[in-house]
């Protein structure tokens, strides 16, 4: 995972916590413990959602923890993006653009030798097929026909296929020294280059926009079960949203796709109020998914004085069904 | 119409008060005691009647070194069986009883060949006498049990209130409040229990007993930190 910078920044875009980059999802998962929930789905086919894909949704508890780790930095999706688009000088626009031709070129270029490729392939079988044919006495005169014709069609294949390297080298030679050569240099040679090219839509947007690491915005709003968040996350236990289960968060000893989860934890504030029968549910729920019904919350600062450590102030409790 | 009669004046007579009523009426120490106090006697009249536990003391003063007054009166008692088993014990267990039933297996084997050894497995099983299955051999633990109604509102403060009270065991002989415990041969047993303190005892732990309406009583373990679930 080396070519994951942290920190990391974390779009914010309508209030929710994104990631876009596979990457770094994945780095995040192995290095931190933070799994997130995979909301991406095909926009005309949303009804496919068994597998879904980037973007990675945080919860805000995890976006926080992430942040306050100085892992990762939350970022403004929107006033970025126009901040930095409407920020570009001419010649980072220029750069930007002749990248953007690079790789359209070099995809066409790609998708022309595959053609290629699979012509020549067709060709081949179609070679060995005749001439199997061939040996068989019954074969008629059209067949020899295609015989005769064949070899011109593959010689122009891999003409054009031995044509490409050629003209991929002079692709890169010419744009990676884009930056140092004049904006005016070639253009005719530009213009004809790109009859062939594929128009590519940027799927991320640095490059072009540079990233800051600093942000204004706020920590994510947490609610009452930050505390014990924070607490299980320091144990290196890794937390779920718990809906499935009823709960806040499904605590995983841990990567889930390893291991059981082991608690169904609820948050709760040091003097808030909770019903009984909200234990009863919550324990026989658990005990019947042979996990524990974890409630757990911050004590203050003020009676425990004597542990500074806030690892410490946070006291959970385990419920399970007696059986009895 | 007579036998109607007399039958009607049969029903007037009030049936006798239940067991459990005459016995928190007879061990309330002073009819001012809390409703608290009644509750914690309703559950060691369940507890003694409706699950064979024994040794059952009302505790109202905590074990710990201030021995202040307990929020609320605990109970603690000797369940008939083992109550909690920690998952890593359980394995541990299963092990040395597979070690045991190996062993066992082992000698009746060297048994049958010196006999014989033309009988058949089922047999050799029968023959042994030792347990066949993978049973555990689990002392029962004392535990506290913690006295509640289902209508209640809790929260996470009262909760580490009662825990800061009480020790991991509880005492073996309450000295300050101590109920008439009916003394049967199984105290010895708990004695036992208690005074050998088992290692993978490291948390305190609680026996929720929650109490609605009807008498009801549902019990939920309940213990501090984080312990990992039984996988029952």
């Amino acid at each position: 995972m080396a070519d994951v910078t942290t920190p990391i920044p974390i779009s914010v875009v309508q209030g929710r916590y994104l990631l876009f980059d596979t990457p770094t999802i994945a780095y995040l998962r192995r290095e931190h413990n933070v799994c997130g929930v995979l909301i991406g789905t095909i926009p005309h086919v949303s009804q496919q959602n068994v597998f879904l894909g980037v973007p990675l949704e945080l919860m805000p508890e995890e976006a926080r923890v992430l942040v306050e780790k100085g892992v990762a930095y939350l970022v403004d999706d929107a006033l970025a993006h126009r901040e930095g688009i409407w920020g570009m000088s001419a010649e980072e626009q220029r750069v930007f653009k002749s990248i953007l031709a690079t790789q359209g070129r070099e995809l066409s270029l790609a998708g022309k030798r595959q053609a290629d490729k699979k012509r020549e392939e067709h060709f081949k079988r179609e070679r060995e097929k005749k001439g199997k044919a061939k040996d068989k006495p019954a074969s008629g005169d059209l067949l020899h026909l295609g015989v005769d014709e064949e070899p011109s069609s593959i010689a122009s294949a891999t003409e054009s296929s031995q044509g490409a390297p050629t003209e991929t080298d002079d692709d890169v030679s010419l744009f990676s020294g884009a930056p140092s050569t004049p904006v005016n240099a070639k253009p005719e040679l530009d213009l004809l280059k790109k009859v062939d090219q594929w128009h590519i839509t940027p799927m991320t947007s640095h490059p072009p926009l540079p990233m800051h690491a600093e942000s204004s915005l706020p920590l994510p709003a947490v609610g009452s079960s930050y505390p014990l968040f924070s607490h299980l996350y320091k144990k290196g236990y890794f937390m779920t949203p718990g809906l499935r289960f009823g709960c806040k968060y499904c605590v995983y000893p841990g990567d889930p796709l390893r291991y059981h989860s082991h608690f169904l934890a609820v948050g709760k504030d040091w003097d808030e109020e909770f019903n009984l029968l909200d234990l009863v549910g919550g324990g026989r729920l658990g005990t019947a998914v042979k996990k524990g019904y974890l409630v757990g919350g911050r004590e203050p600062q003020s009676e425990t004085s004597t542990q500074p450590d806030d690892a410490v102030d946070v006291r959970t409790f385990c419920i399970e069904w007696a059986g009895m | 119409m007579s036998p109607a009669i007399t039958k009607n004046a049969e029903y007037a007579i009030l049936p006798e008060s239940a067991g459990v009523t005459n016995y928190i009426r007879d061990n309330l120490a002073a009819p001012e005691d809390s409703t608290d106090h009644v509750l914690a006697l309703q559950v060691i009249h369940s507890l003694r009647h409706e699950h064979n536990w024994t040794a059952l003391e009302l505790h109202t003063i905590s074990p710990l070194s201030p021995f202040t007054l307990l929020p609320r009166p605990l109970v603690s008692g000797l369940p008939p069986h083992r109550l909690y088993m920690h998952p890593d014990e359980q394995i541990e267990l299963l092990k040395e009883a597979k070690n045991r039933k190996k062993d066992a297996d082992a000698k009746t084997k060297e048994g049958d060949e010196d006999n014989k050894g033309a009988e058949t497995s089922k047999k050799r099983v029968a023959k042994s006498g030792q347990p066949s299955g993978l049973d555990l051999q689990a002392e029962p633990e004392r535990e506290w049990v913690l006295p509640t109604r289902l209508n209640e509102k809790w929260s996470l403060r009262r909760m580490a209130e009662i825990f800061d009270t009480i020790g991991i065991i509880p005492p073996e002989n309450a000295t300050t409040d101590t109920l008439q415990v009916q003394k049967t041969g199984q105290k010895t047993t708990a004695e036992d229990a208690a005074s050998t303190k088992s290692k993978w005892r490291t948390c305190k732990r609680v026996l929720m007993a929650i109490v609605d309406h009807d008498s009801t009583i549902s019990y939920y373990i309940v213990q501090e930190g984080l312990v990992k679930p039984r996988q029952n």
